[in-house]
């Protein structure tokens, strides 16, 4: 048996396990609200933790390059990286599924298969976690792009108004 | 080495997840990102206001004077004395938790402290432990609790992550406006000089230059001035506008952000474009204040009397001037002081001074719903002059936009503004699309810094409260190809560009009357090539 295959034949149990271990990073009341199929617009968190994780998985169930998973990833790190989360807790969720899988795959499928099954998995949560890595990075580096920028367009202003700008500088 | 864990031990280890606790046993923690710095003593003194000091939240000393339990009291005394609002929303929530997930905060963060039932209760539940007897003698068992330092902390950081914007309040059954508890939090907490910064100084700026930014009279005649050149180079038309001139019908205050900050600064080439227009083709007098030059009020979010204190200045400037009635620019919470607070802050005797009810002089439209405040909101002016076929609109000139609309929360669910702004937008714009219901009018989502809260350093708070709003415009982005978001408040066009970029990049934000000023079609004007922010008008075919 292949990893793709085990990630189609159980997606709705790794999806609703793995999208639990994102939600209960929350507190309690917060984590019950994420879990609540309330519409995409009342619950913007936890419908992109519930539908993008599902895409990841029928992804990986498809055999489809962890690339291709860009932007279902970046969505749910858009949302941690300004939830006030460590690094480590908000990309946590992400080496999560390696227990989550492995645990299943020992209970399902026979004892010959695990060694190729668990080879597998460990090279997907890697990459997944390495994508992750970078696409966090991204969020947190546009977030201080912008800080620098408003002390940037704010020092501007003023040399603009005391006339100490030339030419080019000016223009800009 | 031996001492050392494996690494699978110790990722075992680590538990990411919160502890199981009631609320009030969850020590406040103060996060950076998403408190905002400390208020300068040098503003609250300018201002006058009790106990200035310098103090640092990330701080156990918070330098509070030796009597701050008996202040907080007396504050909390007066004001249930004072306000029937404030004693009425303390007794009457049964906390059916109606309104419990309909904060932008607590659906971009998770934190039930955001909750606006829990926020309310971190001070319900000391005014049942405090002060009514059935929570002195069953304290915790009441849902009664102490006044403590902790808990003090605790009003701070999360009063102070409420934009009260009033969402939740549309959804309570008993009408409790959870917003008006977060006002008097602050209340009380400025009777320790324990503001923000990022209110307290533009307070003292508005208090002593007429604007929250600071900006002197001869700074402010200078950006208009700079406006009316850029004007000149994309229309060939050069306004005039007229200053602190005497004797004017109509006195034009709009928020100092239009005035400095991009994008409202296309906006208020577009008040500049508008007025121009009416003046060489109906002889409209408008005149701008280079003294109140504030249309917004951060006043509000410090104390009634404070908010009371910068909204007068408007009047007495319009009393100064002689004019009949003031237009106001595109504000959010300066609409809400005029339609909820101003009558009875300043008297209906101070408004009507010199002033008439107002009425358009181009169409003689009489604005009764502003009898009393005598001000006007200019989506209501121009729409009125669309609707009497007074203005030459050219939609072609906004072919490149595909607008949505926020409802900016205060002059939706404040001043009931909805209808007037999209009845402009569609004679402007050609391609517009809603967001989804429950994201607009009285139920739209905050840009996530109103109230005080668009400091840089409360950047995540801002992200995770902006969530909600970007969600939806994300949504139409992605189906029907929706490229800009308009607004009518400053704060929203401070705030949401940076939303957007985070969010949704390729949307970007403007206001209502820089779609206007971009439409707008002089007499023998020259072929415009370019739109107010510099950038290659569409063909005529879009």
């Amino acid at each position: 048996m292949k990893l793709e295959n085990f990630f189609a034949d159980h997606h709705k149990y790794l999806c609703s396990q793995w999208t639990e271990a994102i939600i209960k990073t929350y507190p309690e009341e917060g984590g019950k609200f994420f879990s609540s199929t309330s519409s995409q617009f009342s619950n913007p968190v936890g419908h992109t933790f519930r539908s993008n994780i599902e895409r990841i998985v029928l992804a990986v169930a498809k055999g489809t390059d962890v690339a291709a998973c860009t932007q279902d990833l970046d969505e749910i790190l858009r949302i941690r990286a300004v939830q006030g989360f460590s690094p480590a807790v908000a990309l946590g969720f992400i080496p999560a599924l390696r227990n989550i899988v492995s645990q299943h795959i020992i209970e399902k499928c026979p004892a010959e298969t695990h060694v190729a099954l668990l080879g597998d998995l460990n090279i997907l949560v890697d990459q997944l976690v390495l994508l992750g890595f970078d696409l966090y990075m991204q969020c947190r580096e546009l977030l201080w792009r912008q800080k620098a920028n408003q002390l940037y367009s704010r020092t501007h202003k003023l040399l603009e108004r005391a006339n100490l700008l030339q030419g080019e500088e000016a223009a800009e | 080495m031996s001492d050392l864990l494996r690494p699978e031990a110790l990722f075992a280890s680590i538990d990411y997840n919160p502890p199981k606790t009631d609320w009030m046993d969850v020590p406040v923690e103060i996060k950076p990102g998403r408190y905002c710095y400390a208020a300068n003593p040098d503003s609250v003194n300018y201002l006058g206001l009790p106990h200035a000091h310098k103090w640092n939240p990330l701080e156990d000393d918070w330098g509070l004077p030796e009597n701050w339990q008996e202040i907080i009291f007396n504050g909390i005394r007066e004001r249930l004395h004072k306000y029937r609002s404030f004693k009425i929303f303390m007794d009457i929530c049964v906390r059916c938790g109606a309104c419990a997930d309909k904060c932008h905060y607590f659906i971009g963060s998770g934190d039930p402290k955001n909750m606006p039932v829990l926020r309310a209760e971190l001070l319900r539940s000391v005014y049942r432990g405090e002060f009514t007897t059935f929570g002195k003698i069953f304290g915790r068992f009441a849902g009664g609790r102490k006044l403590t330092s902790e808990v003090l902390k605790e009003w701070w950081y999360y009063f102070f992550q409420c934009s009260e914007c009033r969402r939740c309040s549309v959804f309570c059954p008993y009408g409790i406006d959870t917003a008006e508890i977060t006002i008097m939090g602050r209340e009380l907490l400025n009777l320790l000089g324990l503001n923000i910064d990022w209110i307290a100084t533009p307070v003292a700026n508005c208090y002593r230059t007429g604007n929250h930014l600071g900006i002197q009279p001869h700074a402010f005649f200078d950006m208009l001035d700079f406006f009316c050149d850029d004007i000149e180079d994309i229309t060939g038309i050069r306004p005039e506008p007229s200053f602190n001139k005497k004797g004017a019908d109509i006195l034009f205050i709009t928020p100092s952000g239009d005035v400095f900050a991009d994008p409202g600064t296309y906006t208020c080439m577009g008040y500049l474009i508008l007025f121009e227009y009416l003046k060489r083709e109906y002889g409209l007098d408008v005149t701008w204040s280079t003294y109140a030059s504030e249309g917004g009020n951060f006043g509000f979010f410090t104390s009634h009397e404070t908010m009371k204190r910068l909204n007068s200045k408007m009047y007495m400037e319009a009393e100064r001037l002689g004019a009949k009635w003031i237009l106001g620019g595109e504000c959010g919470h300066m609409w809400r002081v005029i339609h909820q607070y101003m009558d009875t802050l300043n008297g209906p005797d101070f408004q009507a001074a010199h002033m008439e009810t107002p009425v358009n002089p181009i169409t003689g439209t009489v604005f009764k719903n502003a009898a009393s405040t005598k001000m006007v909101h200019i989506a209501e002016f121009t729409a009125d002059l669309i609707k009497n076929g007074k203005l030459n609109l050219n939609k072609k000139r906004n072919a490149n936009v595909h607008l949505t609309w926020h409802d900016s929360c205060n002059p939706a669910r404040g001043m009931g503004l909805l209808d007037e702004p999209r009845y402009v937008i569609k004679h402007v714009v050609d391609k517009f699309t809603e967001m989804p219901q429950g994201t607009i009018r009285e139920q739209t989502f905050c840009c996530g810094g109103g109230a005080g809260l668009n400091a840089g350093e409360n950047d995540e708070l801002r992200m995770m409260g902006g969530l909600p709003r970007a969600n939806a415009v994300k949504y139409v982005h992605e189906k029907y190809g929706v490229n800009m978001l308009g607004c009518v408040c400053a704060i929203d066009r401070a705030v949401l560009p940076n939303s957007m970029e985070y969010w949704v990049p390729e949307v970007d934000v403007c206001g209502l009357h820089e779609l206007v000023g971009n439409a707008l079609v002089f007499p023998g004007e020259q072929e415009r090539e370019t739109d107010l922010r510099g950038e290659d008008l569409p063909g005529e075919d879009g």
